[in-house]
């Protein structure tokens, strides 16, 4: 049976205990602050004609301005963080799997899917996915990137050139830097 | 391991879509025409000779009699039947529910005393094939008022509904409106559907006739889907599937009430679902009668393709109560199929259920196939309580109209399953069954399976020992459809997957065999039972048995005629008590995926020398023995007194 969600929360708290143990006693200890999970980050993810639109909030922190930023395929995430992602289809019902965070979904139109979880320490990992009960396509397999916070805002900036370009079609429009 | 497996998954999703095997014209109409075979190996596993071989070792270990062969003699059968796809299911695959397939059913439609065939397709004409009793057919579709050619047949269900002696046929389809025809005794059809109040339009799957108010007339039972079609239409104007339609289940605005109809008599019927209390909106491709309590009121067990399957008991014939989670707190995720038997002769009826849905999870390497699905969806799509059996279930009568399941110590998993049927293929006295398996384009060959039942204790695996496996010359694709990189195709998605985005040329692509449904019959009248099937885009398989080669084969066939009760006995309980030994059946067709069956019941005897009596409860109630004389190897017919 694959774990279920909780029972991953539960294995990802006994994993974390040690290190966070460590920490509290380096603070007793006057050698410097612990590493503490940053505020969250939502991330939209949509599925179409085989592709993975991930959306994040831009400066304003909110999702669903023209602010937003989007790339393809890749999920750059920073490090010690509670991620929210909201799963989403626009055509066929898709796999979405990150099994380094145990996260196994499917997105479906008008039907949001979702997971929670920590980011955890900075590493690469596997973004797999493939279209439920049919084809697959390169496109939907990418990348799992934690990074550390600065690396992941650098990263995100970097990003905003291709905003546009990433973005949903029917999206595309209201991106900041559309050039029509 | 979830890891591993899902890699794999993902390896072989791949590999789907990247250039399979491009090949130089072969046995292809046009000289130019490449071969595309998808997956690679879809023509010649590599697996197919270790897994006979391992079946073949394990077999020294069997209890079992298994020293008999099935041989496909479709091209000796006059059945020029081939079940035709819609291109949802081909050219413009989507996950959709036209791949659940089509029915076959059997019943004597001509009054000659021989057991015709009826098969239903998507596209072309269904077709009526009679028995000319020397194990071939004649095709008499043409005349039989059958033909429907404007619609995609689903199920195909006989039943005597006038009691007149002949049997009368139900064929569900989609969105075109179901049709009830009435038989005229000689194998002439007439569609009363509109009359008979039942030409209902929608996405319709499985039909059951029963008598569920036991007033003598055979009730109707008609199962929907639910909404899985846009308004677009398709090459022979069949309804074009949604690209999401596997997530119904979370959407209920495309809920399709299942129907029950109760028969009023003069060919009328009234739909009294919501006046039986059997509001039932399953994703339900089937459903069958077991009266799981006992008392005489035929209950009905409804499967759910997605989610939990349901369980209404029967309140008298005045309403049924819906009691799934508390006689069943877990099934299968993607029942497809269901048969109603007593498998270790104990005299109850035990359920055994197929699971296709749950093997979409992830393609297992065939040596797994024995083996529950290691993981499942997440919650959230299951839109259950995720208390599931992980594949095929076994629930096993405790007596007490209870059940416990039991179908990985029974040995009862296999992959990719559509329906199944029973039958005493062996005539040990044990019921054997055959499931209709694999998955067909774009996915690998996936094996039928006929298992054997040890004792009632377990089933072995014998499609290969038996000659179900491999089939005949050892196919296991066909050409599924063609595509002209050059032309009309050229925005076909596989022009640039699979050939590297040349979209030159033209091209045959190479699907999977897989058959749907079957019937269990005696096709050729030696005594033992053969198999017919219903395929997915090819024409059937006729299985004929060997067995009276092989042993001395001692069974009895009994055929019922009702009186109070309905004409064919449809609901009333058999027992043969046979040297020592008793052997019970159901008289209620359901015997096979997408079909209901108007037919005798076969009893295998085992060793017996003789029928000491045949103990029939008849569905009005009345109680029959018939002892004496009774001999062995012949055809008994009781009539209700």
């Amino acid at each position: 049976m694959r774990p279920k969600r909780a029972e991953s929360e539960h294995q990802e708290r006994r994993r974390l205990a040690p290190v966070l143990l460590t920490c509290v006693l380096a603070t007793l200890a006057g050698c410097g602050r612990p590493p503490s999970v940053q505020q969250g980050l939502t991330v939209e993810i949509t599925g179409v004609d085989y592709n993975w639109h991930i959306r994040y909030p831009g400066e304003d922190g909110e999702l669903g301005t023209p602010d937003d930023v989007w790339t393809l395929r890749h999920l750059h995430l920073p490090a010690d963080t509670a991620i929210e992602l909201k799963l989403l289809s626009r055509d066929f019902l898709y796999n979405f799997w990150l099994p380094d965070r145990k996260v196994y979904e499917i997105a479906v139109p008008d039907v949001p899917m979702g997971a929670s979880f920590d980011s955890g320490q900075a590493r690469e990992a596997e973004l797999l996915g493939d279209q439920m009960c049919g084809f697959s396509h390169e496109d939907l397999i990418g990348e799992l990137v934690i990074e550390r916070a600065e690396d992941f805002e650098r990263w995100l900036q970097a990003q905003r050139a291709m905003s546009a370009a990433a973005a949903l079609p029917d999206e595309r429009e209201g991106v900041e830097g559309h050039e029509g | 391991m979830i890891q591993t497996n899902m890699l794999k998954l993902l390896l072989l999703a791949v590999s789907l879509c990247v250039v399979a095997a491009v090949g130089a014209a072969e046995d292809s109409p046009g000289a130019e025409q490449n071969i595309l075979r998808l997956p690679e190996d879809v023509s010649d596993p590599a697996w197919v000779p270790e897994r006979q071989l391992l079946q073949q070792e394990a077999a020294k270990g069997y209890e079992v009699f298994h020293d008999f062969r099935f041989e496909d003699r479709v091209v000796d059968s006059g059945i020029t039947f081939e079940h035709r796809i819609v291109a949802d299911a081909g050219k413009a695959y989507k996950a959709v529910h036209y791949d659940h397939g089509n029915g076959v059913a059997a019943a004597d439609v001509d009054g000659d005393g021989l057991t015709d065939l009826f098969f239903a397709t998507q596209l072309g004409s269904n077709g009526l094939f009679r028995n000319k009793g020397d194990g071939s057919f004649e095709d008499i579709t043409a005349g039989s008022g059958l033909e429907i050619g404007d619609a995609v047949s689903v199920a195909v269900a006989f039943g005597d509904i006038d009691n007149d002696g002949d049997p009368d046929l139900f064929v569900s389809t989609v969105r075109e409106g179901n049709r009830l025809f009435e038989n005229d005794g000689h194998g002439r059809f007439k569609d009363i559907s509109a009359a008979a109040g039942v030409a209902y339009k929608g996405h319709s799957s499985g039909a059951v006739f029963f008598d569920y108010d036991r007033d003598g007339l055979l009730d109707l039972f008609v199962t929907n889907v639910g909404v899985y079609t846009t308004d677009e239409q398709g090459p022979g104007d069949y309804w074009v599937g949604y690209p999401d339609a596997f997530s119904g289940q979370l959407k209920p605005e495309r809920f399709e009430t299942s129907v029950l109809y109760h028969n009023q008599g003069g060919n009328r019927f009234e739909d009294v679902t919501e006046a039986m209390g059997l509001l039932d909106n399953s994703w339900s491709g089937d459903a069958s009668p077991i009266d799981v309590n006992q008392d005489g009121w035929p209950d009905l067990y409804v499967l759910n393709m997605q989610g939990h399957d349901e369980y209404y008991e029967n309140n008298q014939g005045k309403g049924f109560v819906k009691k799934s989670r508390e006689l069943f707190p877990a099934t299968s995720w993607g029942t497809m199929g269901i048969i109603v038997f007593d498998y270790n002769n104990d005299g109850h009826m035990d359920i055994y259920t197929t699971d296709m849905h749950t093997d979409m999870v992830q393609v297992l390497d065939w040596k797994d196939e024995k083996n529950k699905m290691p993981s499942h969806y997440p919650l959230d799509f299951l839109a259950t309580d995720g208390k599931h059996v992980m594949g095929n279930a076994l629930f096993r009568a405790n007596g007490d109209g209870t059940f416990t399941e039991v179908s990985e110590d029974a040995g009862a998993e296999n992959f990719w399953p559509w329906g199944l049927s029973y039958g005493d293929f062996n005539a040990d006295g044990f019921q054997d069954v055959f499931i209709a398996s694999s998955m067909n384009y774009p996915w690998r060959y996936g094996v039928n399976s006929l298992l054997l039942n040890e004792k009632g204790e377990r089933f072995r695996d014998a499609e290969y020992l038996t000659g179900i496996e491999p089939r005949r010359d050892g196919r296991t694709a066909k050409p599924w459809f063609h595509l002209d990189c050059d032309g009309a195709d050229s925005e076909h998605r596989g022009c640039e997957a699979w050939i590297g985005g040349a979209r030159i040329g033209t091209y045959k692509v190479y699907g999977a065999l897989g058959s749907r449904s079957s019937v269990v019959l005696d096709v050729d009248g030696d005594g033992d039972l053969d198999i017919v099937t219903n395929e997915f885009n090819a024409e059937p398989q006729v299985l004929i048995s060997n067995l009276t080669d092989r042993k001395v084969v001692k069974y009895l066939t009994v055929k019922l005629e009702g009186r109070g009760s309905n004409r064919s006995g449809i609901g009333a309980r058999v027992m043969v008590r046979a040297g020592g030994n008793s052997y019970t059946q159901v008289n209620h067709g359901k015997n096979g995926y997408l079909g209901q069956n108007d037919m005798p019941l076969y009893f295998g005897l085992g060793d017996a020398e003789a029928v000491d009596a045949v103990e029939v409860t008849w569905p009005s109630g009345q109680r029959q023995t018939v002892t004496g004389n009774i001999g062995i190897n012949r055809a008994l017919i009781i009539r209700e007194e």
